[in-house]
Parts: C-alpha cells; structure tokens; sequence
C-alpha cells in the first residue's frame, strides 16, 4: 500500500489520529527511550563552523583545495572556491570538553547531555533526495518516514493525538510533506504537520457556531447509523466507522488543549525564549515547549522544522556568516532549554533528542562568502534517552571534507533510533510489493559508542 | 622499498612471483598474520564453513577470492590499491559496501592485508567446494515449475452443484461448488434498491438519483438488473469510473514530486485516452499493445471523432515517474528512472515484481537479474516526447501536399533570366550620382521607369536594386550591408574576398580538426535521426521552395523545420550516441527552437542549469538571425563525455530552424564564417571579382546553377526572398510559394501529448548489485526468460504480453476486475502473482475467467458483465438467515468463499463525486486539463501553484489535477493512494481523520449548503416529505417511519437551536446525511 503523508498537513494530522485504535505494541526489547524529538536542521549546518574544529582550515585558509585536500568530489554548485577556515570561535566545553563554537553560547552550557557524532555521511548532495534519505532511509519520493516506522513498531501512548507529529516552523523542507509519509505503511502511521497556532490542523475546529449544534447532529448520526449497524448485520467496518466519530470528537478538545499555553509559569516560558528578541527564537521556542508537552501526552515521534527568514535555511551557498548567525540564534536558547526543562522533568532520560540536517557542508567556500553541500562526513549530535552523554565520536579528515574514522551513515542512526525505542531494526518490516521492506533497507549498523 | 621486492630471494622477477606457489616465507607470513586476521574479521560470513556467502563471495580460499563475489574478483594480486577487499576494508564507498561491517579494521590490520596483496596474496589453502544453502539455488526452470502463475491458463469445465438452479452464469457454478463443499449456502438477492445503487457506483461511480430509481422500476414487479446493467456500461460515466482504477496502476499524476513540484505536461490526454478506451470497450489486447509500443504501430488507431493518434497517447504512462531537477549523477537517475518503469510494467501487466530482480535474482519468482537488465535495454532505446496531437489529421495532410508542391517550384524558374544585369543598371545609375556628388544617390522613380523601359527590363526590379545599393551603408559582411557599402567605396572588395577566401579555410581548418557527426546530404535523413510530427524535413539533394518567411529556397543537404512554414512543430533527434568530445558544434539558422543533448534519457535538464549548464540551447540562445551560425554545446557537456546521449532539437510552433551540419570537437571552435550569398559571390573561382561586371556575372552564373539544382540556393534564396527578380520571372515561383504557405496557414493551433518514441535501439548492462557503476555483461533485448525469452522490439515484447500463451496479461486483467466488484481479488494480491502473493481462492474460477476473456476478444465490458449479472454478486451483504453464525466463523470468517456480498466503503472519488451528485452540483463535463488543487492554508511548499475553486469546479474527481507535492487531503483522508508505484488494491483505512474530514472540511460543509437550498428552492414540499426525499437521494432508501421521526426531529431541535433559521437547520440535515453510513457504504 502506498498511503500518502503529503496530504496538505490538515490531512496528514487527522489521518493519523486513528493512532489511538493501534495503542502500544511491546518492543522487542527494554526501551531505552519512549518519545524521539528530531531537531531537523533543513539544509545543512557547515559541520566545521559548529562542532567540528578544524584547525587545518585556518592554516591552509585561501588556498586552492585541489591542491591541498586533492581531488574533490562533484559538488552541486560546480563553483568551488578557495578553503574557507571556521568562521566562529572554538572553544572546549563542559567535562566532556565537547569543541562548540561560538554560534552555541546557550547548547554549550548542556554540553554534557550532548552525543556528537562527526563523522555521519550521507549518499546524496542533493536536497530532496538527501532529505527523503534522512528521513526514510531512502532517497525516493514516498517511502515511509522514521516517526512512520517508530509509530507502526511501538503504537502509541495517546488516544487523542497522532504518535508522529511535525512541529512545522514554517519551512517544509525540500521535497515537501512526503518527508513525514507513511509511504506503504498504513495511513495512521504518517506526520501530522502542526502549525504555531490556535487550530494547528485542518479540520480539528467544528464550523458549528456552538458545541450543541454539533453534538446535536452527531447524537441522531448515532441514532441513524445505529439501524444501518442493525441491517448490516453488525458489520465490523460499518460499527468502527461509527466508534470513530466520538473518537474524532474527543480529538477536537485534545488538540486545543495541546496549545493553550496558560498553564505554563512565565519563568518557563522565558527559559525557552518565548520573550526573545528575535523572533524566530520565539517561534522555535514555542515549537520546543510544545513539544516538551508532546513528550508529557505520549506522542511517540515528534520532529521541528525550522522557521523561515533565516537566509534560505541551513543552506548558505553564500552569506555564510550571517545565515548561520540568523540560524544559531532562532535554535540555540530553545534547545538548550528543552534539554534542561525535559531533565528537570525526569523526562530526558525516556526522550531521544537527535539534532541533525540533511547533509554538512565543504570545508572550501562556494564562491566567497558561502559553502556548498558536502554528504562525506558531518557533524549530527545526539542527546537523552540512551545516550551516552559527553561522548565524542567519529572523526573527519584534517579539513573536515570526509569522514575517516568510525564512518557512519544514516542508515546507522535509524537503526540506533529505533534501537533505543526498542526496536530491532532488521525485524521491524512491513511486506509491500513483494518484500519485507525495512527502515533501514538492507542496511544498517548500531552506533554502539553513542549507546550507554 | 617495495614490499613485495623485500620477500623476495634475490633475482627473481616480479611476474614470476606472483604466478609461482608461496615460498616458505611467505607461507609463514600467511600463516602468522593473515590467516588468523581472515579468521576472526572475515570467515563469519565468507566461508563454506560457517555456511555464509554474503555479497557471494568467498574468502575461505585463493579460488574464493579469485572468483570473487557479485561484483567481481576481491583481490588483484600485486596491487591492494586495486583490490576490492582493500577498498570494503577501508569503507571507500567505492562500488563495495564497508567491512567489517560493524567495526572498521585497525589500521595496522589494513597494512597488513595491503602488504600481502601487494606481496602477490600468496595462499596456500586447498578450494573448499561449497555445500549446503551456498550450492547456487536460482533455477530458473525450476522456479518456474514449483509455481502455479507461470502453468498455461488451464480449461476448466463449470462444476456441477446441489442447486442447479441458483447459478446464473457459469461464474456462479464455480462460487457455489465451493461454498457447498465448505456446508455454505449463499445469501439471498439484495433487493433491487440496493442492487441497483450497487451497480451504480461500481459501474459508474455515482449513486442512483431517485428518478434513476423510478425510471428503472425498482419497487415493482417490472424491474430488470440486466437492462441496468447495459445502460450502465454504455454510459459515458463507466470510463471515467473505470480509467481511475487504472490510474492507480500506472501512478498518474501531473507533476514530478521532489523539490519543485515541476509539471508533466499534458498528462491529462493520457487519462482522456484511458476514459475513451474503457468507454468504447477496447480489446485488452490492444489497450496492452498501445501501452508499451503504441507509437510502433504501422497502423495506429484512430480517434473515432478527430481521427488523431490514439494508440500514441497510451505510451504517456512510462513517464508519470517522479523526477528529479539536479541529480549529481544521471545515470543513478536513470537507473532509479528505469526501476520504477519496470516496476509498474511487471506488476501492472503482469503481476510481477520484475523490479525485485534489480540487485540480485529474484529471492522468490523465477526472475533473474538478467531478465530484468534485459527489459532496460527497451528503455534505454527509447525516447520522451511531445507528440503531435492532430486533430483531422489536418497537419499531416497539409504537410503531405506541401512536400508534393515544393519540388514543383523551382522548375519554374527560367535559368535564363539575368539577374546581372538589372544589378549592372541599377549600379551604374547609383554609382553615377556617387561620382557626381548628389547628396541623394537613390535614383528619382522616372530616371528608373526610363532606364527600365530602354533597357526593356522590369521596372520593379530595378527600382528594388537601386534601393539596396542606395540605402544607408552598413556592415558590408552581411548580405544586405555589403551592397551599399560597396557601391560608395569599390576598393573594399579585394579585402572582403580575401575575408571570405580566408573565413573559407579557417572553416575548412576546422572541419578537418574536429570530426563530422552528420551533414544531412542525402535525400532522406541519415541513418537513425528520427522526428516527431511534420515540422523536420531533409531539404534533399537540390534547392527547393520552402513556405516559411524570409527564406523562400532552401538548400540542399540540410533538415529544416523551416521548409513547410512556421505553423508546423515536431522535434528531430539524431542516434544515440557516446558522447564523444565535451563540445559538439551545430552550424544553423534558427529561432525560437531548442536544442539540447539528452543524455541517459534524462529530461529534467532544463530546470538545472548548475549542472546542466550548455547543455541546452534555449528557443532565444539559438536566435542566429538570418545568416547560419555555430551553436555550440558544451559546458557542463564535459560531464558527459562517455555516455549515451542523443541530440534534440524542438521546433514546437511559431520558430523554425535549418541545420547543416553537426560537428564533435575537443576544443577547436567554430571560426566566424561569411554569410553565404557572400561566400559565393567573393570567394567562388580563382580570382576575387574586379568590379561590378564581374559581380554581374557571378549572379548570372550562380543564378543557372542553381536554377540547374546544382549548388546551395544562397543567390537563388536571397534574390528571390528580396524580391530582385523580374515580376515575371518570379510570378509562378511566387504562386506555388504562396500555395504552399497557404496550406499551413489554417493550422490550429499545436497540441501535444507526452509519449514515448524508437530511439536507437541499445541493449542493457546488468548492474552488479544493483549498482550502475558496477557494469556487468550486456543482455540483448528479451523478455522474461520463464516466459520464453524472445529477443524481439519494443512491439514484439507486447506481442509476447498478451499472446494467448502468456500466462498472466489475462489472469491479472480479470481478477483485477473481479477484485473491483467483489473488493477481493480471486489473488488477494491483484498486483503480485508471484510466490510472496497469495494464492488464488478459486483457481479454476481464474482460468475459466481468464480464458473466456482471451476468447473473447479481449472484451472488458463482456467480462463485467457476466460478473454483474451474476447470482454472486446480486446476493444480499447479510448470509443467509439460516446460516449458523458459528460456521461461518469457522470456514469463511472473511467471506473469501462469497457467502454474501461484501459491504464495502465508498471509494475516495465516490464520496466526494457522490457528494457533487447529492448536492446537485456535479458537473458532467468530460475530458481536457484537469482542475487545479484546492489549496488550503495548510498545504504550502515549494513548487505551490495558485489554488483551484473548493468544490473543484463541481467536476468529477478524475478531473482534479494530481500534483504530487500537494494531494488532495480529502482524498487521501479516504485512501486515494499516492502515486509512486502500482497499486491494484488501495489501503481501506478506517480511521477518526474520515470522521473528521466529513464533519469539519469546509468543503463538505459548502455541498450540505448548496445541497439544502437547491432542495428548499424546489416546489415547496412538507418537511416531512423532503426530508424523505433528501434521504433516499443520500442513501437510496425510502425511509422508514423511525428514520423520518428521527431525522424530523433532529431538523425541529436544530431549527430551534438556530432562533428558527430554518435554512440552516436544512443545511445541518444535509450535512448529517454526508454522514450516514448509508450515505458512505455501498451493501
């Protein structure tokens, strides 16, 4: 079956409220984590002007990268220029002495919590087909998203809400709503895109002008429908199409009640950087806090995407400086403050946080000022439910072009994903179009030093 | 020091070394360090011993690794840096996957294995002989014997059964037989109500109005289900049903998904084709025929009305794949392209997961990577188009006259006629008032009548020369400028003869550096060129008219799309080829036409000028003017060097272009050369002309030549297109000129469809694993060899499909038919027939179908007609009522046996067509482009494109446009699949997002308005009674008294709640009838 996710998100979000007939499944083993939060970075964060420290890059800084690194791989702009030292100020920090640069004053005081991997690689330079790769394991249109699979292998833990939900900043990454799908596996199972706002789905608000009126009709529906269930003799679709209509209105409190933020204090509020300057910062915090509040109702999978206005994304071709700027800002107090309020909460250690893009970026610029895509090696870290906090693992070559050591590739992360929730990767399949098909295809290897 | 020198004994050679056994050093270091390093890092899973052979290699023992695994030797003795047990140890990516998997080698350990690969991988273990599980198992004769899809479609007889008397097709015998042996009994007939909305939307999609009912009796005595189902099947409405299920299979949609949503264009023709076919009940054969080869009928089908291209159109389906704007590498592209193709052609046509034999046989069916690299080869020969769509056939016939008239027009010309010497007159008029010093050298209009008339030549002739040699000087290198020029300063002529002479040999250098691809001087076009539509034409051996402006001779040895008129359109494409050099030079006169390389049939280039830069001329870029030029391609051509690419070149109306000739170089460019008429006159013969008598006679002389036919037409185009011929020279020159324009000039407007088309024909490689940078050996074109394996075309390959021999076309065909009347397959799994499906339920029910189908020429309405008036389907959705519940349970708890009917969901363009119907506000009209989306707030994205009207212009959903980044929510909320792969059986999802789309999607909610005031405004009627017509308009009931007293008391309490708004109490009655389960199952 290839059900589809790219419904506008109104369709995706209901689709998937049907979540609630699945209800938990046993893992295959202990749960290392319950709820996932992937902090999706759209475009590419430049590795080696984040996480990466690569002195190398100052020394050789404006010389030809032929010349030094060697030959180099197609790159998409085709406009390769000279190489380009980090752009920030490294500095060590935390007892894990995790090298963070300057763009992260807030996620530097957490280091401690944070996983890092350099040395993930990806197979495409490409958008779409990388962000397809990240988020399904394949770099075809279609196929079924992570939070898909971790909500087909576990179920979910809420009635009233689908288990995979994408806290939309305001960018649909490339390739568009079929990075959330469900691809062959059953509707339920694909992202709900939820926007920052009062009716954050289609068709969650009633166009009754009162809650009588509705409950009025659907009162004699239950009536009408209850001699139809009588002729057909009991049918089962028939009585669960009935059942799904008070499901579906239970769904219409639930959702309101996920975004009114009245009960949070102010103190809260302001440790996420709701009362930020800039405003992206406000609109990643609200996406932070609500999913803080995700992870307190159950949802299985819950991943942000970035807000718009920051220069085209992580993806600075050009105007690096101020890109990644704009970037850091709108994310780095909001994350900071979810790793510590989920901690405060008790709730870090059962939730899986994975900061990640796409693909990196070259360590030579792309013209002048910017930097093209780079799938060799890049920097993703990893924080929370069964994570070995403080770690450091994996290493590039002296530029931060490929990686050398421990090479990873995405296929690793989902199977160590879905590892952590408890779900062996090669038994996790779903039989479409004559195979078992798999998250992780015919790939895949536990990160096993990111794993405590 | 070299390592291998180090192990040496003095003396010896290299060669000998590694061909000679291991001396005893080396053996001790195989012993010491190798061996136990393979032991413990490799033999777990590369070993006869431990019963694996991952990646089919094995490195148990020299033989193992010489042989080495699916992608080749592991080991090149001598040279680590070669071997690809070096390059998976150091996890290159390169062609091998890392290994160890789990945990990279030391790199002490990796120097170790270098070393003694470099040393000659001396190794001293015996062959161990593979047993067991790692004997090579795929067979494909056995596969094939062990399974029941591939057996010939056998005969079987109607079983005889307890009641004789229920059957009332043969169908019926063989469903009763089984529920008899399983102590069942069927259900009793639904009645005619529900039988007849059954009908209905299954056959048609929308529900029976109550006039419906009415007309065909269904609450008296007179009701007949036959003649309801032959008005169904014959109404228009059945294909626009029908085509949607198809649709399914071959994932239609009208853009290409990934980053920017671009558009297929005129995908919609396709779905029109598909409504026509059903409609008018096209052979199945055929319908298969044209899907795979119908632009290689020799006598395509026509359209009944317009007479166009028919069986062309079908063709479009190889294309709805996604598609990408910026792939790094085209030929992963293509190979991923090619995946998808064969995916939908093996499950749709046959149910078989062919796609599955892409990195290895297939784990199951008997398919083999052979097989399936052999159905690329078809791909890979041929080519995406926009065809012509032409109505009354009205280009063709033009086109057919036109090329019958051009060679009628040159032999009208006199080669006498002197076109010299009104020149010499006009030249010495001119030149005379140069030499006076009159400020206005054009000669007064009586002097010309008066020189005319002496010299008795034409008066309109001279009088045009006098104004080419008297007009404002310019450039003296064009055609028009040098005339001028000339005539005010004649010492510039021995310098631009010796221009021209000069502009010649750097040509002649050129073309001797760099290697000529074609020259187009035959009288047809050269081998493997091919064109679509009747825009290309060879110009052929000798000048001839052409109808376009400007140019009214053409010249030998070229192809133009210039020769019939602009209006024409067609595309030219050369032979593939490899692409030899990173430039390739075309010398044409053109505009408004593209030309670009199409390399690995990649067709996206066009949105990617990063990497595709240079490899495509646009309409403007090839704007030369009205001289030849040099376009060139290159650029990020050089990417491309090495692989199989072919030249476009798309004239698709209101342009026209003439190509001389093609040339690959390696770097030496295209000099400037001097415009024709020019070349000849200054540059022709041994001496530059003198002075303007010579110029006179190289007029005249060029002038009978090419009268002759002999030469390249420059003076005869440029004379007569500037009108400097006699009046009466030029007269019937004129006539067929203009005959000619005529017969294009009521062209409509060009329409084009996208189909495929021959290429060079090429066969494919297999791709080791998968991998295409991992090349194989070549396989012919074939196909499957289970299904015997023809090497044949494109069209033979249908003919294999769908002979009577092919075990599947037929058997997949009916129960994909089946599958829609009965919501289940007699193969559950409608698109896989193979071993991973399920087997049939009724196997003898299958063939008996499948082979009546064949027999009867392939007739699909023949086929659902014996369906539909069968005894099973009109059977009541509820068993029989003395049917124990329990052994129902037991022996047919999913009514696979067909005890009773099946209850099933409407389908997603049911619910929303059906709403349309309800509401009164569905639009019947069919065919042409779709709706655009709906966009609501919600759905945004790159690639958006300007929203639709909400209730889609009240068009039935086939209508609605499929963009793949922005699927309609509604429909997709109802399982209407995306469109990716094949899928003949959608999900049914039963799920609270259903209920909530139908309760608070404005959509529904607009139809339950303009449902209750296109009731409230008819004939006024009691509540009472509209509410009963409103039901059974919804459901197709009459209702009982409980329903009516409810539904009448829902619409008090509503209206009460309203403060009395009795027409939004109405509009809440409408909705809530949306709702009802009566509205959205059919029993």
């Amino acid at each position: 079956m290839l059900r589809h996710c790219a419904l506008g998100f109104g369709g995706v979000a209901l689709q998937a409220l049907q979540q609630a007939a699945a209800g938990p499944v046993a893992p295959h083993f202990p749960a290392r984590a319950r709820h996932v939060i992937f902090l999706y970075m759209d475009g590419g964060p430049s590795q080696v002007d984040t996480f990466d420290y690569k002195p190398a890059l100052a020394k050789y800084d404006g010389q030809d990268p032929r010349q030094v690194i060697g030959a180099l791989a197609p790159t998409q702009f085709d406009n390769v220029g000279k190489l380009l030292k980090n752009q920030w100020e490294f500095k060590q920090h935390g007892q894990a002495g995790h090298w963070i640069s300057s763009l992260f004053p807030h996620l530097s005081t957490v280091a401690d919590e944070l996983a890092v991997v350099k040395s993930m690689t990806s197979r495409f330079p490409e958008h779409t087909s990388a962000n397809y790769f990240l988020h399904t394991g394949s770099g075809l249109q279609g196929r079924p998203s992570m939070g898909a699979w971790a909500g087909y292998g576990l179920g979910s833990e809420n009635d009233n809400l689908p288990g995979f939900i994408v806290l939309n900043g305001g960018l649909i990454p490339p390739g568009g709503l079929d990075c959330f799908g469900s691809g062959f596996l059953p509707a339920t199972y694909q992202g709900s895109i939820f926007l920052p706002k009062p009716e954050p789905i289609a068709n969650i608000q009633p166009l009754e002008p009162s809650k009588a009126l509705q409950r009025n009709k659907l009162d004699a529906l239950r009536d009408l429908d209850a001699a139809t269930l009588e002729e057909s003799g009991h049918d089962r679709e028939i009585d669960a199409a009935i059942k799904n209509y008070e499901t579906a209105f239970r769904m219409q409190s639930a959702v309101p009640e996920l975004m009114d933020l009245r009960g949070e204090s102010e103190a809260v509020k302001t440790l996420y950087g709701m009362s930020a300057a800039y405003p992206n910062t406000r609109t990643f915090a609200l996406q932070c806090l609500i999913a803080r509040r995700l992870v307190e109702r159950g949802v299985r999978f819950i991943e942000l995407t970035c807000p718009n206005g920051n220069g085209d994304r992580w993806d600075q071709h050009g105007n690096l400086i101020e890109g990644h700027n704009k970037n850091c800002v709108t994310v780095d107090q909001p994350i900071a403050a979810l790793i510590t309020d989920l901690k405060r909460l008790g709730l870090l250690e059962t939730t899986l946080l994975v900061w990640a893009g796409e693909f990196g970026r070259t360590p030579f610029a792309q013209g002048t000022n910017g930097r093209d895509h780079n799938q060799f090696g890049f920097t993703i870290w990893m924080a929370g439910g069964g994570v070995k906090p403080g770690v450091s693992v994996g290493r590039t070559d002296d530029f931060g072009y490929k990686a050398v050591e421990d090479r990873f590739e995405i296929h690793d992360l989902h199977a160590t994903m879905l590892h952590l929730l408890g779900i062996e990767h090669t038994k996790s399949t779903f039989r479409f179009g004559g195979r078992d098909m798999r998250l992780t295809d015919v790939h895949g290897h536990l990160m096993h030093q990111v794993i405590a | 020091m070299h390592p291998l020198v180090r192990f040496l004994p003095g003396g010896l050679l290299l060669a000998t070394a590694l061909a000679a056994p291991p001396t005893p050093e080396q053996t001790e270091f195989f012993e010491t360090k190798v061996r136990p390093l393979l032991a413990g890092q490799c033999l777990d899973c590369h070993s006869v011993a431990a019963g694996k052979q991952k990646g089919g290699l094995l490195l148990d023992s020299k033989a193992g690794w010489e042989t080495g695994g699916d992608s080749g030797p592991a080991i090149v003795p001598g040279q680590a840096a070669k071997s690809l047990l070096i390059s998976a140890v150091k996890r290159s990516g390169e062609r091998v996957e890392a290994m160890p998997p789990k945990k990279a080698l030391s790199a002490e350990e990796i120097a170790l294995l270098e070393q003694w690969i470099d040393m000659g991988a001396p190794d001293p273990r015996p062959k161990v002989e593979a047993t067991g599980a790692l004997v090579k198992t795929f067979d494909i004769s056995k596969r094939k014997a062990g399974h029941w899809c591939w057996q010939p479609v056998s005969r079987p007889v109607p079983p005889t059964v307890r009641h004789a008397d229920w059957p009332r097709q043969p169908i019926d015998s063989f469903i009763l037989h089984r529920l008899e042996s399983a102590g069942l009994r069927p259900a009793p007939p639904a009645d005619p109500r529900t039988l007849t909305r059954r009908l209905y939307l299954d056959v048609t999609g929308l529900p029976p109005s109550p006039a419906d009912f009415a007309r065909h009796g269904v609450d008296g005595p007179g009701f007949d289900a036959a003649k309801v189902v032959d008005e169904l099947l014959a109404s228009p409405r059945f294909g626009e049903k029908w085509a949607r299920h198809w649709m399914d299979l071959v994932r239609y949609a009208e853009t290409c998904g990934h980053e920017f949503d671009y558009e297929i264009p005129n995908a919609w023709r396709y779905r029109d084709y598909l409504i026509r076919a059903l409609n008018l009940d096209l052979p199945y054969d055929v319908f298969v025929r044209e899907h795979i080869a119908g632009d290689l009928l020799a006598e395509p089908r026509r359209h009944l009305v317009d007479q166009s291209n028919e069986s062309v159109l079908a063709t479009g389906f190889w294309y709805f794949h996604e598609a990408v704007h910026a792939p790094t590498d085209v030929r992963l592209d293509e190979a991923e392209r090619m995946n998808n193709q064969i995916d939908v052609f093996g499950k749709t046509f046959q149910g078989l997961t062919i796609a599955c034999a892409r990195c290895h046989d297939h784990k199951f069916d008997a398919i083999s990577t052979a097989d399936y690299y052999a159905l690329t080869g078809y791909l890979r020969g041929t080519c995406r188009t926009d065809s012509v769509v032409d109505p009354g056939r009205q280009r063709e016939i033009a086109a057919r006259a036109q090329l019958a008239l051009r060679a009628q027009a040159i032999p009208v010309l006199s080669r006498k006629a002197s076109p010299g010497n009104a020149f010499l007159a006009a030249h010495d008029l001119v030149r005379a008032r140069i030499e006076t010093g009159e400020a206005q050298v054009q000669p007064d209009a009586d002097v010309i009548a008066k020189t005319a008339a002496e010299r008795e030549m034409d008066a309109d002739q001279l009088a045009a020369w006098c104004r080419l040699l008297a007009a404002e000087p310019s450039e003296p290198r064009t055609p028009a400028g040098f005339w001028s020029s000339w005539v005010r300063k004649p010492e510039i002529l021995p310098g631009l003869a010796s221009e021209a002479r000069n502009a010649r040999q750097s040509l002649a250098r050129f073309r001797q550096e760099t290697e000529l691809f074609a020259d187009f001087s035959g009288s047809s076009l050269p081998t493997g060129w091919t064109t679509t539509g009747q825009a290309w034409q060879p110009s052929g051996p000798q000048p001839g008219a052409a109808f376009s402006s400007g140019h009214p001779v053409s010249s030998p040895g070229m192809v133009s799309s210039a020769l019939l008129g602009e209006a024409h359109v067609g595309t030219l494409r050369s032979p593939t080829f490899p692409t030899p050099t990173p430039q390739i030079h075309i010398r044409m006169r053109s505009d408004q036409v593209l030309a670009r390389v199409v390399t690995a049939n990649y067709h996206m280039a066009a949105f990617s000028r990063l990497l595709f830069g240079g490899t495509i001329r646009s309409k403007d870029e090839t704007a030369t003017g009205d001289t030849f030029r040099w376009i060139s391609l290159e650029g990020d051509l050089r990417k491309y060097v090495g692989q199989n690419s072919y030249l476009e070149f798309v004239d698709s109306g209101n342009g026209h272009a003439t190509i001389d000739e093609i040339r690959f170089s390696n770097g030496p460019r295209p000099p400037a050369e001097f415009p024709a008429l020019l070349d000849r006159l200054l540059a022709d013969g041994g001496a530059a002309p003198a002075g303007a008598s010579d110029l006179a006679g190289r007029l005249d002389a060029l002038w009978q030549e090419e009268v002759e036919g002999r030469g390249d037409a420059a003076v005869l185009d440029w004379l007569l297109g500037q009108e400097l011929v006699p009046g009466t020279e030029a007269k019937d020159f004129r006539a067929v000129v203009a005959q000619g324009a005529t017969l294009a000039a009521k062209l409509p407007a060009p329409q084009f469809a996208l189909t495929m088309a021959q290429g060079t024909p090429e066969n494919g490689f297999i791709s080791i694993r998968g991998s295409h940078l991992n090349r194989g050996a070549e396989v012919p074109n074939r196909y499957l060899e289970a299904l015997g394996g023809e090497r044949g075309t494109r069209l033979d390959l249908a003919g294999q499909i769908v002979s009577t021999g092919n075990p599947l076309a037929a058997r997949v065909m009916v129960n994909r038919l089946w599958h829609h009347l009965f919501d289940r397959g007699l193969v559950r799994t409608v698109d896989d027939f193979g071993v991973l499906g399920e087997t049939p339920s009724h196997p003898e029910l299958l063939d008996w179908l499948a082979r009546d189908f064949m027999e009867h020429g392939w007739s699909v309405k023949r086929s659902l007609r014996q369906m539909l008036l069968s005894a099973t389907y009109a059977q009541a959705s509820t068993a029989h009522p003395e049917l124990d519940s329990k052994v129902i349970a037991r022996v047919d708890p999913a009514n696979v046996l067909l005890h009773r009917a099946p209850v099933r969901r409407l389908t997603a363009e049911e619910i929303r067509d059906a709403i349309l119907a309800v509401s009164g506000r569905l639009d019947p009209t069919a065919f042409g482009p779709a709706v655009p989306t709906y966009r609501s707030a919600f759905m945004t994205g790159r690639g958006a494109r300007p929203s639709g009207p909400l209730d889609g212009a009240g068009r039935r959903t086939v209508y609605l446009s499929v963009y793949r980044n922005f699927l309609n929510p509604m429909l997709l909320a109802f399982d209407m699949p995306n469109p990716f792969g094949p899928k003949g059986r959608r999900g049914t999802s039963n799920v609270p997002a259903q209920a909530l789309t139908l309760l608070n999607d404005p959509f529904v909610l607009e139809q339950a308005a303009y449902w209750a005031s296109h009731e409230t405004s008819a004939p006024s009627l009691a509540p009472g009674e509209r509410l009963a017509v409103m039901l059974e308009r919804a459901t197709g009931d009459l209702p009982e008294a409980r329903e009516l007293n409810r539904l009448q008391a829902f619409w008090q309490a509503q209206t009460a709640a309203c403060q009395g708004d009795a027409q939004r109490a109405w509009t809440d009655v409408a909705h809530l009838l949306f709702n009802t389960k009566d509205f959205l199952y059919i029993r």
